[in-house]
Parts: C-alpha cells; structure tokens; sequence
C-alpha cells in the first residue's frame, strides 16, 4: 500500500469514526438500549486502535522519509555554500589583480624615472 | 605606437564587455519572495503539527482515563540502559513530537537552501560600490603609468578603459554567479518536488489525525451536558462552539498549507526563468507568494484561538 493510499485509508477511517461516535450520541439522545450504545461503543473503540495503529505507520515512515531528504538538502546546501565562496574567492582575486596592478606601474614609474 | 596600444587595449576590453552584455545582473526579489513563502509555509505546518500534539494528547488523557478497561502500568516508562526508556503501548502523540522535531529539521535544511539562493542572487554578494572602486583603482593606476610612460591618453580615454575593465570582471562574474544559480535550481529541482510531496504527506496525516481527535475532545463535553440541564449546559455550549472555530480554523491552515506546498515546484522553476528573462511571467512565485500571505493570517487565527498551545 502507498503512502497515499494509507492517507485515503486514513480519511475514510476518521470519517467513519466521526459518523460512529455520532451514532452513539444519537442513540443516546433517543434513549436506545444501553446495549445498542454498548456494541456502538466496542465498534468505535476497534476503529480507534485501527486508527491509531495507521497513525504510527504513516508517523514512523514520514520521519524515516524526511530525515533522507534532509541529508540531500544538507549536501546540495554544502554545494551551494562552495558557489558563494567561490564568487566571493573570484571578488578578491580581482581586486588584488587592480593592487597588484598598482605595484607594477609603481615599478614603471621607477623604471621610467630611470631611464635617461 | 604607445597610443596605438591603449586604443588596441580599448578595443579588446570593448570586445569582451560586448560578449557578456546581455548577463544583466540577477533579480533577486523572485527569490526574496520565494523564501519569503516557504518561511511562512514552514511556520504554519509547524502551528498545525503543535494544535494537533496538543489535541492528541488530551484526547488520549481523556480516552484513557474514561475508559474503565485502562490500566495505570500502561502509563509506565520502562527504564533502559544509559538513557533509552520504552513504554508498554506508547500513546501515538509521543510519535507526533518526533514527527514534529524531524519536520522542524526538514524545514530547516529547506529554508537555509531558500536563503542561500537569496544570498547567491542578491546585490550583497556582487556589490556594485565593489566595481566602481575597482574602477577609480584601475584608473589611477593607468593614468600613473600613462604619465611615467609618455603616453598620450586623455583622462576621458583611461577611464573608459578602466570602466570597461572593471565591467568586464563584473559581467564576468555575474556570469558565473548566474550559471551557478541555474545549476543550483536544476540539481534542486527533483528534492524541491520530494520535500513539497512530503509535506503534503504530511498535512494528509494530520488531517486525518485531527479529524480523528475531535471525536475524543467532543466526547467529554457530550458526556457534560448530558449530566447537566438548563442554564449550567451554557458552559458546555461555549466549550463545543470554541472546539469547533479551533477544528475548523485547523482544517482552514491544513487546506491552505497544501496549496502552498503544491505551489513550491512550480515556483522554484519560475526562479530559473527569473534569471534567464527579468520579464518572465513567474506566476508560480506568485501564486506561493498570495497563499504564503494567506496562510499567514490563518495560522495568526489558529494562534488567537489556540494561544498556548499553536507557538
């Protein structure tokens, strides 16, 4: 069964739930036997175990999922993260090519001083 | 011939500036607009994951302790080696706090990829003052040699080369930071699709837990008003009126949650084409954008009406 399916099932079981504990305060209100509540109440309670049951299934599968899916992100954010360094790296060598530009017409200058 | 080579040095620069023209600087407000959202979708799952531990824990105390078959060593812990513990039957909210503790993980590792992509876009990291200084730099630079060699250049003649130098490095690296951002999407797109499924999944579960423990908030109010009458039911009236704003705002949240996450896919694509056209239509942005807006005055709802527990 697909995760989808078990949340369709999951759907459909709380529906039912709902409708069962409104049957049980409608017979009530109607004072019906307290044995008719009775096998409404055991219907319920069975359905909650089930309903319970599915919950933890989904709960511990989610969980195994998303801390899967966490690793991935983590690594492509680690890939991303490279990317800026590496623009930021390409920022710096670039101003130190303008500074070192600088020393080397410092050398012309001097060359050129020199030059009779 | 000194001359000659500046205009030659012009040329060549000019020739690479025109190469790279049309690399016009990234748009980051897409991608602002985009964190902006999944912010917001992060924040609301997790105000929908809180309501829904708060409800299933009291639904089980009250389940439990009406239910004449319960058993107090069911309540137990089961004391392990070093710090492990265990429980006979563990009631299901305990699986709902490691859910939440996982998806606050998620959301983390999601929301700092949206941040980085805001960063990778933005103007803090390709600042424009960064280039003019190298400008001014390279022009001082060039006018120094220009008068210690004797080369006849005007002043108007070396800035346009030290401009275009420095552009040319701009556009240079813009290039670059664009390529990097349009791989970034692409690698990202297939976990983008799986991280939106996921949530999804997930806003599925709790929905059906939530319908599920209204039953169990509702019974014990029932149970009130059948033993009271009259005047002393109003206080059960009040109860079952605000349990019913608290369910449906929660239904409210989870419904306008799947449209955000539903939306995410299609704007995360939307950012590529950002990138390749400033005019692109980017409605998925959009469409996340209006229902992050949305979901952002439902949960403050669901906040106001739940306030200790929707934090």
């Amino acid at each position: 069964m697909t995760i989808s399916e078990k949340n369709e099932l999951l759907d459909t079981l709380s529906i039912r739930y709902n409708r069962v504990n409104y049957l049980k305060i409608l017979a009530g209100e109607k004072k019906s036997s307290p044995d008719v509540i009775k096998q409404i109440e055991q219907r319920k309670n069975r359905l909650k175990t089930e309903i319970d049951k599915l919950l933890r299934d989904l709960y511990l599968n989610w969980i195994g999922d998303a801390a899967q899916l966490k690793n991935s992100l983590d690594s492509k954010n680690k890939e991303v993260n490279q990317c800026i360094a590496d623009i930021e790296k390409d920022i710096h060598i670039a101003q130190n090519i303008v500074k070192v530009l600088g020393y080397v017409d410092d050398v012309i200058n001097i060359a050129a001083a020199l030059i009779p | 011939m000194s001359r000659k080579c500046l205009i030659f040095t012009n040329i060549l620069v000019l020739c690479l500036f025109l190469s790279a023209i049309g690399c016009a600087s990234v748009d980051s407000k897409p991608f602002v607009k985009f964190d902006s959202a999944v912010r917001e979708a992060g924040t609301g799952i997790d105000s929908a994951m809180s309501v829904n531990y708060d409800w299933t824990r009291s639904g089980f105390i009250e389940s439990f302790s009406n239910d004449p078959s319960s058993k107090f060593s069911k309540l137990i812990i089961q004391v392990g080696d070093k710090y492990s513990w265990s429980m006979q039957s563990p009631p299901i909210y305990l699986d709902i706090k490691r859910t939440r503790s996982a998806l606050n993980e998620l959301n983390n590792a999601f929301t700092e990829y949206a941040d980085l992509l805001v960063k990778l876009s933005g103007g803090e990291l390709i600042k424009t003052d960064t280039f003019d200084q190298l400008a001014k730099d390279l022009n001082k630079n060039a006018s120094d040699a220009s008068k210690a060699l004797q080369v006849s250049a005007t002043p108007t003649e070396l800035a346009f080369v030290s401009t275009a130098a420095s552009e040319a490095a701009r556009l240079y690296i813009e290039n670059k930071r664009q390529g990097h951002l349009i791989d970034a999407l692409e690698k990202n797109q297939e976990n983008v699709q799986k991280y939106s499924d996921l949530c999804i999944e997930l806003i599925h579960i709790i929905r059906g837990n939530i319908k599920t423990y209204y039953v169990e908030k509702y019974d014990p109010i029932a149970t009130a008003w059948n033993s009271t009458t009259g005047e002393k039911r109003r206080t059960q009236t009040e109860a079952m009126l605000t349990l019913n704003e608290r369910f449906t705002n929660a239904l409210g949240v989870l419904q306008e949650l799947e449209v955000t996450y539903s939306a995410i896919p299609k704007a995360h694509a939307d950012l590529s084409k950002a990138i390749k056209d400033n005019k692109s239509d980017l409605q998925g942005i959009q469409q996340l954008y209006s229902s992050g807006a949305r979901l952002q005055r439902l949960y403050s709802e669901l906040k106001k009406a739940n306030p200790d527990k929707a934090k």
